[in-house]
């Protein structure tokens, strides 16, 4: 049932993604996506595998799900964060959709948990938040950055 | 947890001047894409450099360990880095020799051909170590698709 679960939102997900109103192109949306994959799979692969913080099944279906829920799930709700608040104008707004968002990643580490794809063994969900936290600030300090370059090139350029 | 030896190593050595050579070669060739460009294909290959090996390398499958223990290591890291200037070499040789078309598959296939000579000499000097059957076969289709997917990247970025 996990991998079910897991391939429909992902699926729901991409297809969020692809029409979703985008306020960054193509390239910077694929670099943040990259920069924030590869920091999900290095922090997951050193918790999970040489720390011990937290086990993965044997199960096939349910390591897929895992998988999902590693390379495809969480960093699309990222960049659907990243594109959405760069459309939001006022604190408030962004605030309250920072915290929209941390809700939903949380409720997919409850489902994790509750579907036995991930056992906590030394990590907690307070400790799963503060990571979801990070991500979603670093796929915003991500694309600062991309936007950045991207200026800088520009005025370069003229 | 497997620890295959302790040495510091030809497979070190090999990472570390391989990163060095191919980034000093990264920068030094003319420069035709833009910065963001450069940094998008030299991370695709990170990322699905990193994305195969932190998915077939770990249980519950399992199939093969890098380096010198079955535990992640900064060298691991660095030899995922060395992907980077692989994915942005094979870009800029494509765009460079403006091949389009049937040809493409034939790039692929060339490319795929250096991968698999690129793998042999990493098995040789300790650089992966297979398990469970797991054999440089496999290789053949993971680079075929990976690389399909780096050009229709290029293409969806061009076209973007």
């Amino acid at each position: 049932m996990a991998l079910a679960i897991a391939m429909t939102i992902s699926l729901f997900l991409i297809q969020l993604t692809i029409f979703h109103r985008k306020m960054r192109s193509f390239l910077e949306n694929s670099i943040v996506f990259f920069g924030v994959s590869i920091f999900i799979m290095n922090y997951l692969t050193i918790i999970t595998w040489n720390m011990k913080f937290i086990s993965t099944s044997d199960d096939n279906t349910l390591f897929l799900t895992f998988l999902l829920h590693r390379n495809l799930i969480t960093p699309l709700i990222i960049i659907l964060f990243i594109n959405t608040v760069s459309m939001l104008t006022s604190r408030k707004a962004k605030f309250g959709f920072f915290a929209c968002t941390l809700l939903i990643m949380h409720t997919f580490n409850l489902g994790s948990v509750y579907l036995k794809v991930e056992v906590y063994n030394e990590w907690n969900f307070f400790l799963a938040i503060m990571m979801d936290c990070i991500l979603l600030l670093i796929g915003l300090a991500m694309l600062k950055f991309v936007m950045m370059l991207g200026r800088r090139e520009h005025y370069e350029g003229l | 947890m497997k620890v295959y030896e302790r040495a510091f190593d030809l497979n070190e050595w090999f990472v570390i001047l391989s990163v060095l050579v191919l980034f000093f070669l990264l920068f030094s060739l003319p420069k035709i894409f833009s910065t963001l460009e450069t940094i998008g294909y030299s991370l695709f290959g990170l990322f699905f450099g990193m994305f195969s090996d932190q998915t077939l390398s770990v249980s519950a499958w399992d199939f093969y360990d890098v380096n010198d223990t079955a535990a992640y290591q900064g060298i691991d890291f660095l030899s995922y880095v060395m992907y980077c200037p692989y994915s942005y070499f094979f870009v800029y040789i494509y765009v460079k020799l403006n091949i389009k078309g049937f040809y493409s598959i034939l790039y692929i296939v060339i490319w795929t051909v250096v991968s698999m000579v690129m793998e042999w000499i990493g098995t040789k000097i300790g650089l992966y170590h297979f398990d469970k059957g797991y054999s440089m076969v496999w290789s053949v289709p993971i680079y075929l698709l990976f690389q399909s997917m780096l050009l229709t990247y290029y293409h969806l970025v061009k076209a973007n």
